[in-house]
């Protein structure tokens, strides 16, 4: 088990706000990507066409389009919460030591 | 094509032979020393073994056939609940949650999901009703599994394995790997699984559909015209899937995936944290590339199979277009899928029943005893599931969309508080009889609405989402007319440990 009780939080709350105001900013993408699936994939759902490469649009919409943007995002969070991770720490550790 | 029994049957006890000799040989090389051993693989597992045993974990004879059959029946209404919720809800999930528990699981120990219910609300008596609610809820899930492989085999040995056969191979086999290695044979049996299972399903989509259709713009033109575009639109062409049901669906569904004990100990059990940071990419990737490919297997051959029954269709196209061997190596893929999820489901309940039941009645239980009552359980709860498959099977899907929502009813908004290091909400402070209260709630009000289909249905939507809602009510109604509120230190203690850098926690490990 990883011991943390000598750190002192407060004198680290600016830092641990930022962090927090950050992924806030970037958890808002999320929602926004689950409302641009459920809502406008209803919405296509009754206009099959025009085709898109030999496709209905609306299955190359929510088969192709979204899915692929979410991911896109998925990955794009993974490698800046990785890069924000050790920046916060790097500032951190700079406080303490 | 002509299809032989004996080939197939061949080509599966291969696979059989080689997933049993990589499970023992994680147990030759890596014997568990200790319950955490066995259960977590002391939390050092690579990113890569890892991630795939995650993956394989989640793929099942849900993947394999149940949600297949939820394309071939409702269209793509059932591809956009499935992928949507996975990919929207699940991954979000993850998102949320992933990073936080993999930090108090370092600091605190916490191994399952009861683990972290128990220590937040401080009550050993809601331990124990987390653990019986997860056994309740997984117990049909692993259900799932073993009616998927009766059926794959009674399929893929033109009837010379019978249902019952089937399941009770796939339980032997399993529990020996299980039994001896724990975590760490389940995780390399898992990885190769996974990867055999996502390769057959891209690989036999594509192969289908430019055989039978000549290509994936073809096929959607021959569905238009034969089956018209119903087939592409919500509501689906049954009239079932309209939008609120499919919403009240895919909530409790899709959040529930990760509170089951197996996928929620895969939170904790990597070596290095940052990963899990890339959680919602690796499980949303493969899992969109397992249920696309599985989506294109349905354009290849619903107009060729029109009338066969859903859960059954994949199997029955493969072998129609493939020669024998290769449809043996699509069964063992298969199998593959689900044997994947049934050890780690199955290792999961033993875990469950020694973690929250047996080490909450009695803390000073040693190590090695530990071990052994998660083994006993292992083959105990594994060979329940087994006989209420063969004497209870249910649609492939219905059971494995009950048992996430269970999960999800009995514990979401807990975890949720727990996670958050919340005390109150408004004005109303959380307490421990709230917490049991909500749990006790969801959990009921979603088992009484699946046994008693007839008021599930006079109620409309789908009962999960009743129970979630039941638990918030209860939740928190029940914590402002009672007083052992959430201890405020230990939430904002809880609340910092997620606040902290991941980086602080590895450098503070070394």
């Amino acid at each position: 088990m990883v011991d943390l009780v000598e750190l002192d939080f407060e004198k680290y709350r600016d830092i641990i706000e930022e962090y927090k105001r950050k992924r806030r900013l970037m958890s808002a993408g999320v929602i926004a990507l689950i409302l641009l699936y459920l809502p406008l994939a209803s919405f296509v759902s009754t206009k099959i066409e025009p085709m898109i490469f030999g496709w209905p649009f609306y299955a190359f919409y929510s088969i192709i389009l979204v899915p692929l943007i979410t991911l896109a995002y998925f990955l794009f969070l993974g490698y800046y919460e990785v890069k924000l991770d050790r920046e916060i720490a790097e500032k951190m550790k700079g406080g303490v030591r | 094509m002509a299809f032989d029994p004996t080939v197939s049957i061949a080509v599966i006890a291969i696979y059989l032979l080689i997933t049993l000799g990589v499970g023992l040989l994680a147990w030759r090389r890596y014997p568990p020393v200790s319950f955490e051993d066995f259960v977590l693989a002391k939390r050092k597992i690579h990113w890569f073994t890892g991630f795939w045993s995650a993956a394989a974990a989640q793929f099942s004879a849900l993947s394999f056939m149940g949600f297949i059959a939820f394309y071939y029946k409702f269209g793509v209404a059932g591809y956009v609940a499935i992928l949507g919720m996975y990919l929207f809800l699940t991954c979000s999930m993850y998102y949320f949650i992933a990073d936080k528990a993999w930090k108090l699981g370092k600091r605190f120990g916490h191994i399952t999901p009861a683990d972290v219910l128990g220590e937040y609300f401080s009550s050993k008596y809601y331990r124990y009703l987390v653990g019986i609610a997860l056994i309740l809820a997984l117990v049909p899930y692993l259900q799932v599994q073993y009616a998927g492989v009766g059926i794959l085999l009674d399929i893929a040995t033109g009837g010379l394995v019978p249902f019952w056969l089937g399941g009770l191979i796939l339980y032997i086999i399993m529990l020996a790997y299980t039994w001896a290695g724990g975590m760490r044979s389940v995780v390399w049996t898992d990885t190769i699984q996974g990867i055999i299972m996502l390769g057959a399903m891209l690989f036999g989509g594509f192969t289908l559909v430019f055989l039978i259709q000549g290509g994936i713009g073809a096929a959607y033109n021959h569905i238009l015209e034969k089956i018209g575009p119903e087939f592409f639109t919500i509501p689906d062409r049954t009239g079932v899937w309209k939008w609120d049901y499919l919403l009240a669906w895919a909530i409790p569904v899709g959040l529930g995936w990760i509170l089951h004990p197996h996928m929620w100990a895969r939170l904790y059990y990597f070596e290095r944290g940052h990963v899990v940071k890339y959680y919602p990419f690796v499980a949303g990737f493969i899992e969109y590339l397992l249920q696309t490919g599985g989506w294109i297997v349905v354009l290849a051959g619903v107009l060729i199979l029109p009338n066969v029954s859903p859960d059954q269709y994949l199997l029955m196209t493969y072998r129609m277009y493939f020669p024998t061997v290769l449809f043996g190596l699509i069964a063992a893929a298969g199998l593959a899928a689900m044997m994947s999820s049934a050890a780690a489901q199955n290792h999961a309940v033993g875990m469950v029943v020694t973690r929250d039941i047996i080490h909450t009645a009695e803390a000073n239980v040693s190590d090695r005893t530990e071990v052994l009552i998660t083994r006993i359980a292992i083959a105990v709860v594994g060979f329940i599931a087994y006989l209420t498959a063969v004497f209870g099977y249910s649609l492939l899907l219905t059971s494995g969309a009950a048992a996430a929502s269970l999960a999800t009813a009995s514990i979401l908004p807990q975890i949720a508080t727990a996670m958050y290091g919340v005390s109150r909400i408004g004005p109303v402070k959380l307490t421990k009889e709230g917490a049991i209260g909500g749990s006790f709630a969801g959990l009921i009000i979603t088992l009484v609405l699946f046994l008693s289909p007839t008021l599930s249905k006079s109620i409309g939507l789908y009962p999960g989402i009743w129970g979630l809602a039941a638990n918030i009510a209860a939740f928190i109604v029940v914590s402002a007319f009672t007083k052992t509120a959430v201890d405020e230190l230990k939430a904002i203690e809880w609340k910092r440990t997620t606040e902290i850098p991941i980086t602080i926690f590895e450098e503070r490990e070394k």
